[in-house]
């Protein structure tokens, strides 16, 4: 099963949201986008414990807006047959050309077409029950209901429970035997007669176990000396203590006595059996998504995972995700581990962000359709992944502009405490990894993190003889463009505003570190040779740019990058727009 | 059991002629098939019809606003409109449905790898059809050829059940068995009268034991007789009373009869007539709301008294509701009330509204309709308990309306809701399915049996199927000069 469409409308931090996922989807955001809100929704509508549960409140009104329904709406498709038939008055033609449920074909023939497939809408609704002062929540078929008159039709119970769905969160327990626990389903989807006699003669084992503790003598005697007095009440006479008090586990509850059961892990470290919490921390999110994997794969299942790869390495991470990405079924990532977009294609990543009037919007990524787009993808996975969780983003030439920035930053923070961008919410990239970089690749970089809805700051140099035409390419494909001053690169405004003597130091500490030999004398330079050398010797050796930020005198710092970090900040941060000359 | 060890999605369809013959199925077999009772679904050939075009439909150029059913009474009274279907029309767009679409096809073909067919006899070219499009693997047929009765729809005949019957990989014959009659008495007596032996032994014994009655009446119209008979099978204790007339026009008049003598009748067939009372009580609500026009609601009034009338024209005073002529004083005036008393409770609750609506009719001075109205009405305010305490609003007369429009077009696909009278009145083609305690026949000197001649091969098995619907008694009532079919009874 998939979901091809999802649809909200006035749901919590949505006032309305539609996604159309092309495969699986991996969702990244920046803090507030709503992937929680977003994993919520689905839980909503395909969890069959949400009515049961009674789960809406007020707060799942947008901006608390109970005039109006609060809704999520799935189109679900690659519905396996027990569902197809299930379903059999609700199915609908989805359209894989248009992306969306068809109202009306003309000839039943074009039911057929290879891009049609029969899909179901499934639609939960809360509605502020002004009277009653609460939620009223139902999930129902929209083909069949209608909306205006209040006359739904409500998806029954048991085809709801026969949706594949899980969803997963780090609170889960794992190799749950509980009545609610995945590990149980997946015991019970494999079928057999075992598991349920196992079920019987533990009940009955632990039942006589803890029958027989009134049987010992040194507890029957107690008990009759402290019944003795109420005996008449308990119309104890000529019957036996064990006739009259038993000791039952849990209350007698079959499921409380299963949920007790909790898995022990031995990894042969010397510390025996552990209880999973006892190991580290990754033991169990690991087991939990294999758990997840297991389900998916017995019924090609929706799964959820709230906070993927939040207790996970990085490799760890991308290893789960690409397992579930090849398995059947659709995964919904919700991370914040850029490393995990590796395994997806672009068009599965969405992004969740904040528009200018602070209304959430998600973007998705495009499936390059040229060479062009195939060049820029990879700028892509090297570039824009990292800055997804970010709400903005500078796009310098090359890695030595960023590296030069990010350093600078880093040095202030240690010295002054002053926030690097990555803080306010800004990540630094670069264009040099496309090979081509340079003013060029600044403006397809930009392209492709604005459609992720990135606010883009273009950064550029001004040092070639087109300068006018570079800057209306920037200016084109960025938000905001912040120009270096005329003549300038990089290693120009590391060096400028140095003083003479902190820039010797500087220059004389690369020297050290590189083991260079240069044919000129760093102490007798005058100001102007002095700063020449040292731009050439900024970009020899394949760039010192880090090594020399590190190599400037304590309290030291290259005020023009400053500068930039600054207008940098102030650009994402209040969205000025267009060509800013720095 | 076969089902249970399928495949969860697959079920059985099993089909028949009515609504009745639903559910006389399924609470025989409710013991029989615990566990997997929903996954049997037992159907009239309409009903599926009508599944898969509300299902697709959209998708065969047919709208995507709900399929509105034209009743007859309606086309009978304003003419036929071409932006709705009728009853006949469901089966064809279905049939077209199915052979132009294999997903769709194979859809309901993967679902019921059975399909089981009740009374396969009496199915004409696109009922068959439509079971060779749904069936996915095997079909069961259950016929007949003695209850052999709708001769007359075309595309049925003896030949046609023939060429079934030879199609098939295996023939059981079952064993002359009733479960209606255990003891063998009725269906032996429905089969001797079936060829015509009214000297068989089966006929002299029913008669001994009184499980036959012949009753001749002297003239008249047998209204007094019948009206007898009804109460000697009730004081007996028999819970249901199956009438038939041969005709509609004397089933109309049957009806009257029972009507002015006070006996509570529903007069099976017509399910319009409750579909009807539904629309027009929906049309009341919305008159009350001003959402509709005095006169549309005297239409739908006039469309629900057709409705429960068999003749070939509309009744006369529905004429005069929809203003083709002038209306009895006492009506009019009573109209006039029913108007205002609609306005009136319009600031009030949807309870104060419906139960105006549910019992309006019986404030007209007209005597028909009164038992399929009050019947309606009940259904009515079970439909709208769920918003009786919500105020009258635009809102609540439009869900009230989506609520009631599903029940309306029920009733017409289902042809059922009317008949869970006591007493049931009907014509002989009409037995489907159907039984009761107690059978009378009632034949007129003028009833029309076609052109058969010796020895009535087709009108005989009506008649046996009409006995043999009996559990205990069968009366048979006739006129001083009984026709050749019939009049071998008078001898007995």
């Amino acid at each position: 099963m998939k979901i091809l469409q999802l649809t909200l409308a006035n749901f919590r931090g949505f006032a309305a949201l539609t996604m159309k996922p092309k495969g699986h989807a991996l969702v990244f955001g920046v803090p507030g986008g709503g992937r929680s809100d977003l994993a919520e929704a689905i839980s909503r509508v395909l969890d069959e414990g949400t009515l049961r549960r009674r789960a809406a409140n007020e707060m799942d009104f947008h901006n608390r807006n109970l005039s109006t329904p609060a809704t999520v709406e799935l189109v679900l498709g690659s519905l396996n047959e027990d569902l197809r038939q299930r379903f059999i008055d609700d199915l609908e033609v989805w359209s894989g050309e248009t992306d969306t449920v068809l109202a009306e074909l003309d000839e039943p023939d074009d039911i057929d077409l290879p891009a049609h497939e029969l899909v179901v809408r499934l639609k939960y609704r809360a509605n502020w029950v002004e009277a009653q002062d609460l939620v009223e929540e139902i999930l129902y078929l929209p083909k069949r209901s209608d909306e205006n008159s209040g006359a739904f039709q409500r998806v029954r119970r048991s085809d709801l429970e026969a949706l594949p769905f899980a969803r997963l969160n780090h609170r889960e327990r794992v190799l749950d035997l509980g009545a609610q626990g995945k590990f149980r389903k997946l015991v019970e989807l494999s079928g057999g007669t075992e598991f349920p006699q196992a079920i019987r003669d533990y009940m009955k084992a632990i039942d006589d176990q803890a029958a027989s503790f009134v049987e010992k003598d040194q507890v029957k005697n107690v008990l009759e000396e402290v019944l003795g007095p109420i005996g008449e009440l308990l119309r104890a006479e000529g019957r036996a203590v064990k006739d009259i008090v038993r000791m039952v586990p849990e209350g007698g509850a079959i499921g409380g006595i299963l949920r007790s059961l909790t898995p022990a892990i031995d990894l042969t470290d010397g510390g025996g059996h552990l209880p999973i919490y006892r190991h580290r921390s990754s033991l169990g999110a690991v087991m939990r998504l294999a758990e997840a994997l297991r389900l998916k794969r017995a019924n090609a299942a929706v799964l959820v995972s709230d906070n993927f790869a939040e207790d996970l390495g990085a490799a760890t991470a991308m290893h789960i995700a690409a397992l579930l990405r090849t398995t059947e079924g659709q995964s919904w990532l919700f991370s914040r581990e850029p490393a995990v977009a590796d395994v997806f294609e672009p068009q599965e990543i969405f992004r969740l962000s904040l528009d200018a009037s602070g209304e959430r919007v998600v973007h998705q990524g495009r499936l390059p359709t040229n060479k062009s787009e195939r060049v820029a993808w990879k700028h892509w996975q090297r570039n824009i992944l990292p800055a997804l969780t970010y709400a903005a983003a500078g796009v310098m030439e090359g890695p030595h502009d960023r590296l030069s920035v990010n350093s600078v930053a880093t040095r202030r923070l240690m010295d002054s405490a002053a926030m690097p961008p990555g803080a306010h919410g800004v990540a630094v990239v670069d264009a040099g990894h496309a090979g081509s970089g340079g003013s060029t690749g600044v403006p397809k970089l930009a392209a492709l993190a604005r459609a992720m809805g990135i606010w883009t700051v273009g950064i550029i140099d001004w040092d070639k003889a087109d300068a006018d035409t570079i800057l209306e390419a920037a200016v084109a494909a960025c938000d905001s463009v912040i120009r270096l001053p005329d003549g300038s690169a990089i290693e120009r405004l590391l060096i400028d505003g140095v003083g003479t003597e902190d820039l010797r130091l500087a220059v004389i500490g690369l020297i050290d570190v590189t083991g260079l030999e240069p044919p000129w004398d760093v102490e007798t330079l005058a100001d102007d040779d002095l700063r020449k050398r040292a731009v050439e010797l900024l970009k020899s050796s394949g760039g010192l740019h880090e090594s020399y930020v590190e190599a400037l005198p304590d309290g030291v710092l290259p005020p023009m990058i400053v500068k930039l970090i600054d207008t940098l900040i102030d650009a994402a941060l209040n969205r000025r727009v267009g060509h800013i000359q720095l | 059991m076969h089902l249970q060890s399928a495949r969860s999605s697959s079920r059985v369809a099993f089909l028949t002629f009515s609504r009745s013959a639903v559910s006389q199925i399924e609470s025989r077999a409710r013991g029989l098939l615990a566990g997997v009772r929903d996954r049997i679904e037992v159907q009239t050939f309409h009903s599926l019809a009508y599944r898969i075009i509300r299902g697709f439909g959209r998708y065969a150029g047919a709208g995507i606003t709900d399929i509105g059913i034209q009743s007859e009474a309606r086309r009978k009274l304003l003419g036929a409109d071409d932006g709705l279907l009728t009853y006949d029309d469901l089966v064809p767009i279905a049939v077209s449905i199915l052979e132009r679409s294999t997903r769709v096809r194979e859809l309901f073909q993967s679902r019921w790898p059975l399909v089981i067919c009740d009374e396969v006899q009496d199915t004409n070219e696109e009922q068959w059809n439509l079971l060779q499009l749904v069936n996915g693997g095997r079909m069961l047929l259950l016929g007949d050829p003695n209850q052999l009765i709708f001769t007359f729809v075309k595309g049925v005949s003896q030949e046609r059940f023939e060429t079934i019957r030879a199609s098939a990989d295996r023939v059981v014959e079952l064993e002359e068995r009733s479960h209606r009659d255990p003891t063998g008495v009725i269906p032996a007596l429905a089969k001797a009268v079936r060829v015509r032996q009214f000297d068989h032994p089966a006929v002299p014994h029913a008669l001994d034991n009184g499980q036959l009655r012949i009753v001749r009446y002297a003239e008249g119209s047998g209204a007094d007789e019948l009206i007898q008979a009804i109460n000697d099978a009730r004081a007996a204790g028999a819970r249901s009373v199956s009438v038939f007339g041969h005709s509609n026009a004397s089933v109309s008049e049957i009806a009257e009869v029972l009507t002015d003598s006070g006996i509570e009748h529903v007069l099976v067939g017509i399910p319009e007539a409750h579909a009807e009372a539904l629309a027009a009580m929906v049309t009341m609500c919305q008159r009350s709301l001003g959402l509709a026009t005095s006169e549309e609601t005297r239409t739908s009034l006039a469309i629900f008294l057709t409705s429960t009338w068999r003749g070939n024209t509309p009744p006369a005073l529905a004429e005069a509701l929809i203003g083709r002529s002038a209306l009895p004083e006492r009506l009019e005036l009573a109209l006039a009330s029913l108007d205002d008393a609609l306005v009136d409770v319009a600031d009030r609750t949807v309870r104060e509204l419906s139960q105006l609506v549910a019992t309006s009719w019986l404030n007209l001075p007209i005597q028909r309709g009164r038992s399929a109205w009050l019947r309606a009405g009940e259904h009515f305010l079970r439909l709208t308990r769920t918003i009786a305490d919500e105020e009258i609003s635009d809102d609540s007369v439009a869900q009230l309306g989506a609520m009631v429009e599903e029940s309306r077009v029920a009733a017409l696909v289902n042809l059922d809701m009317s008949e869970r009278g006591t007493i049931s009145l009907m014509n002989f083609h009409q037995t489907k399915g159907r039984e009761a305690d107690a059978v009378i026949h009632l034949y007129r000197e003028d009833d029309y049996f076609g052109s058969e001649g010796p020895p009535y091969e087709n009108n005989s098995r009506l008649l046996n199927v009409s006995i043999s619907r009996a559990r205990r008694t069968v009366t048979i009532l006739l006129p001083p000069r009984p026709h050749p079919l019939v009049a071998p009874f008078a001898s007995l």
